[in-house]
């Protein structure tokens, strides 16, 4: 225990440089907001959690005098401060059967066919929680409680970049190619992920964002660069 | 501009730094040397930039042309075999010493003496484009190096202007990095969920011996142990961030240590966290060997990192940038 930890808000060495500040679910992210947009020179991270919002410090900063700091910045933050407002991402995905394995498992986990977990997908609104596992990897929020699937217990040794996956009450969407365990069920022909690009992703924490159906030859047209996306 | 040509790759060798530092909340992992004392020193010894670009060699290290007269240096594991060859003769790299290099001599740098990383730096650095700040090579992610990727044989390295002269070597530099680098317990600090653990699975960390296994890597350093007991949970955790050196405790009871290309959040339990200072050691374990855990205080953690710099400042101090 940190003698430094307030009732308000608990806090967690997660190592002699890094804490985490728990906070409800909702206060996570105007809590990053308002540290990070601050930019100070002893912070080298910030990152939000599902739960928690770490904060690591450089590496010769003093780490309790960077967390006294953290606090009064967040204990000075109206309790119903809200996301800075964004505009309403419109992802395109498609759910040609080729690109959606899990789909069939999915709705049978549902009890629903395939097509009433479509439509109930893509009329759900959804928010970035965090983003994280891999770069530009986005945690969504906002998935119909009907939908929700647990993972596959092993993961899938390669899974294609685009892909959009449910894990249980989260939806994810795979900028690489990598091993994973979610149950995919489309995929967008967008770039997660781009160096090149400044943000190099696509998705901050805290966009909203909505997705909307493509079918296979507009999903090909966009994945080859032949046409762009709106 | 130099370029040194790869005629050997080595079993892993990839292009590092001190790493990606930002881009955590965009899920990017810092990546950079696994251990960054080593490549330090070994920037140094050379007038580089602490965060001048050199090789990670892993296990087996590369078989290097240079093209122009320059001047190189070896740190972290020990290499015996490490040699440069000319038509004419055969001289031996000595460790953590500044050593010159002849255009057209051939390095081969060989097997790594006991442990798993050494580190090749190069006067000047290796001058490839950054990446979101940094030269750090991170294969999964595709990011840094050359396309995201290891070395390959006839890989072309530029290498910079070499901005300064070369150190003189302090007598007790090396003594002190070989002990930095082989200490006899990894210090550990407390970390998200140790509270969650039970008394006896926190006292069992620091009781027991356990062995790394093969599929040990950048991402993790994965042990083999008597099982651990997971807090009780009534399911998995939500995805938190992570942080270099934290022990994770799988389904199963086992620990790994999350390494520098680490997935940026997760979802197991955090046991406890290596200490920053102990993170060179960390990344010269191999495959089976023994490790065990001490627990420290945070304050006594920061103490140790504080003063490892200012030995390292008084032995070896950084490289001044020119007036």
């Amino acid at each position: 225990m940190n003698p430094l930890q307030s009732d308000a808000q608990p806090v967690t060495w997660a190592s002699e440089t890094a804490f985490h500040i728990h906070l409800h679910a909702e206060r996570v992210l105007p809590c990053f907001e308002a540290i990070a947009q601050l930019s100070l020179p002893e912070i080298e991270d910030v990152t939000p959690g599902s739960h928690t919002l770490q904060i690591r410090t450089a590496p010769h900063a003093d780490a309790d005098r960077v967390l006294r700091r953290a606090l009064d910045i967040i204990e000075n933050l109206a309790g119903d401060r809200a996301v800075t407002p964004r505009q309403v991402m419109s992802i395109p995905v498609c759910f040609d059967p080729a690109l959606a394995p899990d789909l069939d498992s999915v709705a049978q986990h549902a009890e629903m066919s395939t097509r009433a977990v479509l439509e109930a997908f893509v009329d759900a609104a959804y928010a970035v929680r965090l983003l994280g596992f891999s770069p530009g990897f986005p945690y969504l929020a906002g998935l119909p409680i009907e939908l929700h699937t647990p993972r596959h217990p092993q993961p899938k040794p390669r899974v294609r970049a685009g892909s959009v996956g449910i894990a249980g009450s989260q939806v994810g969407i795979y900028p690489q190619a990598t091993p994973g365990g979610w149950q995919i069920i489309g995929a967008t022909p967008l770039r997660l992920f781009d160096v090149t690009k400044e943000p190099p992703s696509l998705f901050q924490p805290g966009d909203a964002l909505s997705f909307q159906p493509i079918d296979r030859a507009t999903f090909d047209s966009l994945a080859a660069g032949h046409t762009s996306w709106p | 501009m130099a370029v040194v040509r790869v005629i050997e790759a080595g079993m892993f060798t990839a292009i590092q730094d001190v790493g990606r530092i930002g881009y955590n909340s965009l899920g990017v992992p810092r990546s950079g040397a696994a251990d960054a004392l080593s490549l330090i020193v070994g920037n140094r010894l050379l007038g580089n930039d602490d965060n001048a670009a050199a090789l990670e060699c892993t296990l087996l290290g590369p078989t290097l042309a240079f093209d122009r007269d320059c001047c190189v240096s070896v740190t972290g594991a020990a290499c015996a075999e490490a040699r440069v060859e000319t038509d004419a003769h055969a001289q031996s790299i000595e460790w953590c010493s500044p050593t010159p290099i002849k255009a057209g001599d051939v390095l081969t740098l060989g097997r790594l003496d006991g442990s798993a990383r050494a580190y090749l730096c190069i006067a000047g650095g290796i001058d490839i484009e950054p990446m979101l700040g940094s030269r750090a090579t991170c294969p999964h992610a595709n990011l840094g190096g050359l396309q995201g990727r290891p070395l390959r044989k006839n890989d072309a390295l530029p290498i910079a202007e070499p901005r300064s002269s070369l150190r003189s070597l302090s007598s007790g530099l090396q003594a002190w990095l070989r002990d930095e680098l082989r200490p006899p317990v990894l210090r550990i600090v407390p970390s998200l969920h140790t509270d969650d653990f039970s008394a006896e699975a926190i006292q069992q960390l620091c009781e027991s011996a356990f062995t790394v296994r093969e599929q040990s890597s950048r991402i993790g350093t994965r042990l083999l142990g008597d099982a651990i007991a997971p807090p009780p949970r009534v399911q998995e955790l939500d995805s938190e961030p992570t942080v270099e050196g934290a022990i994770q405790i799988t389904g199963d009871g086992q620990a790994i240590i999350l390494g520098p290309d680490r997935p940026t959040t997760g979802g197991y339990p955090i046991a406890a966290c290596v200490i920053a200072a102990d993170l060179p050691a960390l990344a010269m374990l191999r495959p089976r060997d023994t490790v065990h855990f001490e627990w420290v205080s945070l304050d006594q953690a920061r103490t140790i990192a504080v003063t490892q710099r200012a030995e390292l400042d008084a032995l070896l101090p950084m490289t001044e940038a020119p007036s």
